[in-house]
């Protein structure tokens, strides 16, 4: 019978060591103070649009919603919607992000006339993975975004962020009291 | 499908048949057949049935874009069927089609315009849920396929030739909710002997429900009812309308099936708000928000039935050939709780009669 060596078992060691960190860099919780992730992804408005397209000109509220068609979550997009103009005046550029399809996602919007950007991660949902806002519903296990807040400053830093509560619709208030906080020193 | 013998197998498969010694490269020579020869018929024979297992949506690139246009505040009973008939044929949502839902929330105005946003976005296939969302899609295109589900009168309104061969690029499942609505009328009568005063409220540019208020306004009379009938042109008509029913004297009001102005809606609520029953056509949706009672299609299957037509198209059918199905499967539904509410007794005649009764 073959007997482990210490030298075997200190290379198993330095695997395992390897694969757990190798693991823990896929989804590393974001906070407040970090820099947020770049990317770029198709919109609504035809576009690619880019987080670093954004730096040194706006702020940005990232927000992630769920599923197109969720009471809770349209009535989250509505409410950035009603005070965009709010945000506007902050120098704010509102954006949603969700697991939808380009396709599915434009007819959505185009049927609310939201009045600002939604981005599609599908079918990778890698954006989603980066920001750690990724969960599995129902069933089927079908992988969607979390709802999810992150205020980000025109440097990129991450200045607020929020995890929305199942069910619940987030006053804009509460991101344009932060904003000004944070963001104007007001 | 052909199997090699059990000799024939062993010999393939490089085993000595029994009493033969252990094989030997001249037993081999002899013996053995490469199998090669055998993979590729078995390949000609196994990939063709396998892929016609598969979903194939040869017609169209994959994934398929199916535009659904609806009237509603989102995706309607029959979307959600239709949607449901495609998962149930062996397509898969997100890799095999995405589904885009182009809703107008009651404003029949703006459904040109939606439909043409379908198009731009470069739906494959178009899917509507009413007679004005099926017009509104043939008015932008008669190229890209549509299909229907839920049209009183195809033909009438000049999407088909004809149930046999629709000649365009349009077909789909009619539904009988107009032919349906004496039956309606009579069944809320039997629910409610006492009856005298229906309201029938409808928008003013509602083709199916101006139909279906000449078919109320017989049946009335065959009844021995009044039919109020009201008209409405805005949103503001429809509340102004259903302010203080109780003041126009109504003992209950008859809904019509589709959602412009959201008028069944402002029903649904004003009967649950002020006490008064009323009848919808589609059980779905208002029965939980507490209408009394619904006869009619079930939408919902209406979309599955929709979605086998849908499936030919992505086959590579042609719509103009494909023959219009007519629904006729009608469910009458009774909400049980609503009644009691109500002080209503229900006959048990009546009670025999319904498909579903809603606790």
């Amino acid at each position: 019978m073959h007997s482990t060596t210490p030298l075997s078992r200190l290379r198993l060691l330095v695997m395992v060591l390897l694969m757990s960190a190798g693991c823990c860099t896929l989804a590393v919780a974001l906070e407040v103070g970090d820099k947020a992730p770049d990317f770029t992804l198709p919109s609504t408005t035809g576009e690619q649009i880019s987080l670093a397209q954004f730096h040194g000109t706006k702020h940005v509220l990232l927000q992630f919603y769920t599923l197109d068609f969720n009471p809770t979550c349209t009535a989250n997009l509505q409410a950035r919607m009603v005070d965009h103009q709010q945000f506007a005046a902050l120098d704010i550029a509102v954006l949603a992000i969700s697991s939808s399809n380009p396709f599915s996602q434009k007819m959505f919007a185009s049927s609310q006339q939201l009045t600002y950007p939604l981005l599609s991660d599908h079918p990778d949902l890698q954006v989603i993975a980066r920001y750690d806002v990724l969960k599995y519903l129902g069933a089927r296990q079908q992988p969607v975004a979390r709802g999810a807040y992150f205020l980000i400053d025109k440097q990129g830093i991450i200045r607020g962020k929020w995890m929305n509560p199942p069910g619940e619709v987030v006053p804009s208030d509460t991101f344009l009291q932060a904003a000004k906080e944070r963001l104007h020193g007001s | 499908m052909w199997m090699p013998s059990g000799v024939a197998w062993n010999v393939m498969m490089r085993r000595p048949v029994s009493g033969e010694n252990p094989p030997d490269a001249r037993w081999a020579r002899q013996h053995v057949r490469p199998p090669c020869w055998l993979l590729a018929v078995l390949c000609l024979v196994l990939v063709p049935l396998c892929a016609a297992r598969q979903v194939s949506c040869a017609a169209f690139p994959r994934p398929v874009l199916i535009g659904a246009l609806t009237e509603s505040w989102g995706p309607s009973p029959a979307i959600v069927g239709m949607r449901d008939g495609l998962v149930a044929l062996g397509y898969q949502e997100e890799r095999d089609f995405f589904l885009g839902v182009r809703f107008t929330q009651g404003d029949r105005a703006a459904l040109p315009a939606a439909a043409q946003d379908l198009l731009d976005a470069g739906a494959h296939l178009l899917f509507t849920d009413t007679n004005s969302t099926a017009i509104a899609a043939h008015q932008v295109t008669t190229r890209i396929p549509i299909v229907f589900a839920g049209v009183e009168d195809p033909v009438g309104t000049g999407l088909v030739q004809s149930f046999a061969r629709p000649g365009g690029n349009v077909t789909g499942i009619a539904s009988l909710d107009t032919e349906l609505a004496p039956k309606r009328l009579q069944l809320f009568v039997a629910l409610l002997p006492t009856l005298k005063r229906v309201l029938f409220l409808y928008a003013a540019k509602d083709h199916d429900a101006v139909q279906a208020a000449q078919a109320y306004r017989w049946a009335a009379r065959r009844l021995g009812i009044t039919l109020v009938e009201k008209m409405a042109h805005t949103h503001a008509d429809v509340l102004a309308t259903l302010a203080d029913v109780r003041a126009l004297q109504i003992d209950g009001m008859v809904a019509p099936r589709c959602c412009t102005l959201n008028i069944p809606g402002a029903i649904v609520d004003a009967a649950t708000q002020q006490g008064v029953p009323s009848m919808h056509v589609d059980r779905v949706v208002w029965m939980e928000r507490g209408a009394l009672a619904a006869f009619g299609t079930d939408h919902y299957r209406l979309g599955q039935q929709a979605a086998r037509l849908v499936e030919k198209i992505l086959r590579g059918a042609s719509p103009a050939t494909l023959p219009v199905e007519a629904h006729s499967r009608v469910e009458f539904t009774i909400h049980l709780r609503r009644a009691q509410d109500l002080g209503l007794t229900i006959a048990p005649e009546v009670l025999y009669q319904a498909d579903h009764l809603v606790r």
